[in-house]
């Protein structure tokens, strides 16, 4: 095999992240039917990031589907961090995944195989990690690569932890730091320092396994990992399905060494301004605000941290749980205010 | 006269919006310039900064590519634009903070001490420059209660910028948390280092 295939090279927009806009999807979501089901406890209705079917009083199951074209260079890493990024729904959810199904997508005409082989057994590290087991898979013919998981998890139906649970005069915790799609688009057009790019993949690597952990250690009930909405747009439907402000203070968000100058230099991943046009008619961003740190936290992020609401009491603890765990950049970046005050704001941004 | 032409065709996004804000920032580029782009994508995200940052532009497009011409205007805007944040101008903000530890201000009459500390909230939107922070404990966590006379002026005071942090210990123990309407709930760890950190606090 070509040791140095870079995967980057197969897609066109490496900066521009792959998912559908936010704005697009709701307009498409809309039309569809409503699932419900007295055994679905969570559906579609929140944007929540996986879904959760009650089996008995005991145990609830939790699926959850995530692929991606490649957003890094080397297979084995774009294995491992596809991988990450889809079973952290399992654990956003306060779940523990059992089984994962790789979706694979790749031209085996014009890549070699090898390629595919790194990238499943990156895969495979990260199911393993996660404590899972890879138990079959799906693969079609199709160019540029892509590739992912789909997970099933359990969790006890009274633990489930949702996007909506927040609650005015929670704490707002962030457990890892911001900037990966800006940090993936400057490596790709050779601005990227080669130490931070390194950061943001080994960020984008770390599980949200032990952050799950922590979370029921502390009996929390509302959380979300951040993905491609970036950290706005995933506030923002929390902040809408529990009917609360979400309040954030731009200055605590904790940012990838190498994020901010890179943003300065205009170096925005389109997606951010999509995120941004999808979160600006119900977000207020306070007068003074950085324009680059707003654009930061429209940043698409690739596995991102978890995002958290929790008592005010409880969350210096829950904050000392997530450093020790290896969180190193976990902190409060804001809280959560009651929804009546302002009725078509549900996050407000402060310098 | 022909202006400066930045070429951006056959750039992957976002490099012309890198280029086109360097052509921005550089003095050297004159008060206007066009830029070819050959990428739709690229064309609207430049668009969307350009708006959002108030810089004057036009786009003619000529079969696939698209020719901004842009007006170098002279300090750009970086800061949020007035369809995102419908409130007053940020007054200037000092290093001080205030810190209302009670419902009253001094000591003897109670009656008095509330007087006194209305006034004193009501006034401190007209001293320039703005405190940076007010920290609200003990007792003082009630003036930023839903009830309290005191909410619009702490609101103005919070629209403009200063940070209002109440001890979520203090509202904990009242069994008021429920009903803090203004400010963010804090713990003892930021309100320490907001005290530590002020050049000067200033306690009623």
């Amino acid at each position: 095999m070509e040791k140095k295939f870079d995967l980057l090279t197969t897609v066109e927009y490496g900066g521009c992240s792959a998912k559908l806009p936010a704005k697009l999807l709701d307009t498409l979501l809309a039309g569809l039917p409503a699932t419900r089901h007295e055994a679905l406890i969570v559906g579609t209705e929140t944007g929540d990031d996986a879904a959760v079917w009650k089996l008995d009083d005991e145990t609830a199951i939790i699926h959850t589907v995530d692929f991606f074209p490649p957003i890094c260079g080397d297979p084995y890493e774009f294995g491992r961090i596809a991988a990450t990024n889809a079973i952290s729904d399992i654990f956003a959810m306060g779940g523990r995944p059992l089984t994962a199904l790789n979706l694979v997508s790749f031209p085996a005409a014009r890549i070699d195989l090898a390629v595919l082989g790194e990238i499943l057994r990156g895969g495979a590290d990260a199911v393993a990690e996660a404590g899972a087991v890879v138990a079959g898979g799906h693969t079609i013919d199709d160019f540029p690569p892509k590739y992912g998981l789909a997970v099933t998890g359990i969790v006890h139906p009274d633990r489930v932890i949702r996007n909506c649970g927040a609650r005015p005069g929670d704490a707002l915790i962030l457990t890892k730091p911001i900037g990966t799609g800006t940090l993936v688009a400057g490596h790709r057009i050779g601005e990227a320092a080669p130490e931070h790019y390194r950061a943001a993949l080994d960020t984008m690597m770390q599980q949200n396994r032990r952050g799950a952990e922590i979370m029921q250690e502390f009996g929390v009930r509302c959380a979300t990992d951040i993905t491609g909405f970036g950290l706005l747009g995933h506030a923002l439907k929390m902040a809408k399905g529990s009917g609360v402000v979400i309040d954030i203070d731009a200055s605590a968000v904790p940012l990838l060494d190498g994020a901010y100058r890179l943003t300065e230099m205009g170096c925005i991943p389109g997606a951010a301004f999509n995120n941004l046009k999808h979160v600006a008619d119900a977000t207020l961003f306070a007068e003074g605000l950085d324009y680059n740190l707003k654009m930061l936290l429209c940043d698409p992020q690739t596995s991102g941290g978890l995002l958290i609401c929790c008592e005010q009491g409880i969350a210096g603890d829950l904050l000392a749980g997530f450093r020790e765990a290896g969180y190193r950049h976990a902190t409060c970046i804001g809280a959560v205010r009651s929804g009546e005050r302002a009725k078509d704001i549900f996050v407000r941004v402060k310098p | 006269m022909t202006i400066p032409t930045i070429d951006a065709r056959g750039q992957l996004c976002p490099k012309p919006l890198i280029l086109a804000k360097k052509a921005l920032n550089d003095p050297a580029t004159g008060p206007e310039f066009l830029l070819l782009i050959d990428n739709a994508t690229a064309k609207e995200n430049v668009e969307r900064f350009l708006a959002d940052n108030k810089v004057p532009f036009r786009t003619v497009q000529k079969g696939n590519e698209y020719h901004l011409t842009v007006s170098r205007i002279e300090k750009p805007v970086i800061a949020a634009t007035d369809e995102y944040c419908p409130v007053t101008p940020e007054a200037a903000r000092g290093a001080h903070i205030i810190c209302i530890t009670g419902e009253t201000m001094g000591r003897g009459d109670e009656v008095l001490g509330a007087v006194l500390m209305k006034g004193f909230v009501n006034t401190i939107k007209e001293i320039e420059p703005l405190p940076r922070r007010i920290v609200f404990y003990n007792g003082g966590v009630k003036l930023a209660l839903d009830d309290s006379p005191l909410l619009p002026a702490l609101r103005e005071l919070e629209t403009r910028g200063v940070e209002l942090l109440i001890c979520g210990t203090c509202a904990d123990f009242y069994k008021v948390k429920e009903r803090v309407a203004v400010g963010r709930i804090s713990n003892m760890y930021d309100i320490l280092g907001a005290l530590t950190g002020a050049s000067k606090v200033v306690c009623p």
